[in-house]
């Protein structure tokens, strides 16, 4: 009774079932050669030349460890990659890469299932507000 | 060993490597779908597309290319390019390995003067050196690297700078030729089930794929649409 709020866990078999709709993602994640190329075509790592922002880094960090951990994954895990898909990603789709891999697509259903699970950004919340 | 190595075991790690870059390769092609054309088609409509779409090719291949690394990025474009192009030619028309090739299968490839390998390994392992320190310097790419990663990029190199030892016959001849051998196996082999099988999502997403950046108009599809928009599996 310490008056902290329970937390819900996560739904694994949606998670599951999301992440099943999308084998070509996977295929994208297992060729993804990690080379950064993909950096310069995001205008927001071009603004703000953070190292965690670019298209990659924030594709693999999300939906690839949804992937790799769907098992596991906790609530909080969850919690902590809405930096990343709604903070530093605006979903312009300027994105390129060398090999074709669709990183926007990947960002945005990592959101979707994000969003399926009840975790989403509260804009009224954001510091910066809209 | 050494006759295990040098004949048989090439078999092995071919095609280990090479039936899991068709697996993935196929694994890949059947996550597209055939596009469709949304609308009618009329026969004049398909006249006229037919004739406009060596224009349409071209114009898409042009403005893919416009927009690809080769411009957008030249300097590292022409180093990953020269890393690549050295990376295949070397092991297949080098001069030792023909001799191989002729005993084990009398098939006789054409073989590079012996001088020419020499520089094209040099220049692998020098584009190798500048694409470990890019890994290693730069932010974005740091942020990026796996242990996976290095050790791949590493690998890659191990038959390289193994074989040039021992070819130089620098020191440790026997050693560095067995150290060559098996290394160059395990390339093979990784070649078709780790991130190395690149070659195989490259192919099929640039060449096939319509729209999405390919570089000449594919007609499949990453997904299929139903008629009213959505996307099906
Ligand atoms: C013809 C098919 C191939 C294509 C189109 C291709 C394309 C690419 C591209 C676009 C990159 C990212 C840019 C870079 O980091 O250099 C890359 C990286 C890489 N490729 Fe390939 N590749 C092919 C074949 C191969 C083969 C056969 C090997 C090795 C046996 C290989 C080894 C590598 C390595 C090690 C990297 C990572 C370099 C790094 O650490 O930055 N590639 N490839
Ligand atoms: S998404 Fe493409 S450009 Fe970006 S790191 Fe991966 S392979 Fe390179
Ligand atoms: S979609 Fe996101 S990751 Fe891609 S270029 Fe736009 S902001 Fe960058």
């Amino acid at each position: 009774m310490n008056g902290a709020p329970l937390q819900r866990g996560v739904d694994r078999d949606k998670l599951k079932a999301m992440l099943r709709q999308k084998r070509r993602m996977r295929y994208f994640l297992s060729f993804c050669a990690s080379c950064g190329l993909c950096a310069e075509s995001c205008f927001y790592y071009r603004k703000h030349g953070d190292p965690r922002s670019t298209p990659a880094y924030k594709a693999v960090n999300t939906l690839g460890v949804m992937f790799s951990r769907k098992r596991t994954l906790s609530r909080d895990d969850l919690e902590g990659m809405k930096v990343l898909l709604w903070g530093k990603c605006v979903l312009c789709r300027r994105c390129y890469c060398p090999f074709g891999i669709d990183i926007s697509g990947m960002i945005s259903w990592a959101r979707s299932i994000c969003r399926a699970q009840g975790i989403y950004e509260d804009y009224r919340k954001s510091s910066r507000g809209l | 060993m050494y006759d295990f190595l040098a004949g048989p075991m090439l078999w092995i790690s071919a095609s280990v490597g090479l039936s899991g870059l068709l697996f993935r390769t196929i694994l890949i092609f059947r996550a597209t779908h055939n596009g469709y054309t949304r609308g009618t088609s009329s026969p004049i409509a398909g006249v006229a597309g037919r004739a406009s779409s060596l224009m349409t090719g071209l114009r898409t291949f042009f403005r893919g290319l416009s927009r690809s690394f080769l411009i957008r990025q030249t300097s590292f474009f022409l180093l990953t390019l020269l890393f690549h192009l050295c990376l295949i030619i070397t092991p297949l028309f080098l001069t030792a390995h023909s001799v191989l090739f002729f005993q084990s299968w009398q098939i006789s490839l054409p073989a590079l003067p012996e001088r020419g390998t020499d520089i094209l390994t040099v220049i692998i392992l020098a584009c190798g050196m500048l694409l470990f320190l890019r890994r290693l310097l730069a932010p974005s790419v740091r942020a990026l690297t796996s242990a996976q990663d290095i050790a791949l990029l590493m690998l890659t190199l191990a038959p390289f700078v193994t074989g040039f030892i021992a070819y130089r016959q620098y020191f440790a001849y026997e050693t560095f030729l067995r150290l060559h051998m098996i290394t160059g196996h395990l390339v093979l082999m990784a070649l078709g089930w780790t991130r190395l099988g690149h070659m195989a999502l490259f192919f099929v997403a640039r060449f096939f794929i319509s729209g999405e950046h390919s570089l000449v108009g594919g007609s499949r599809l990453w997904y299929r649409h139903s008629l009213s928009g959505e996307e099906l599996r």
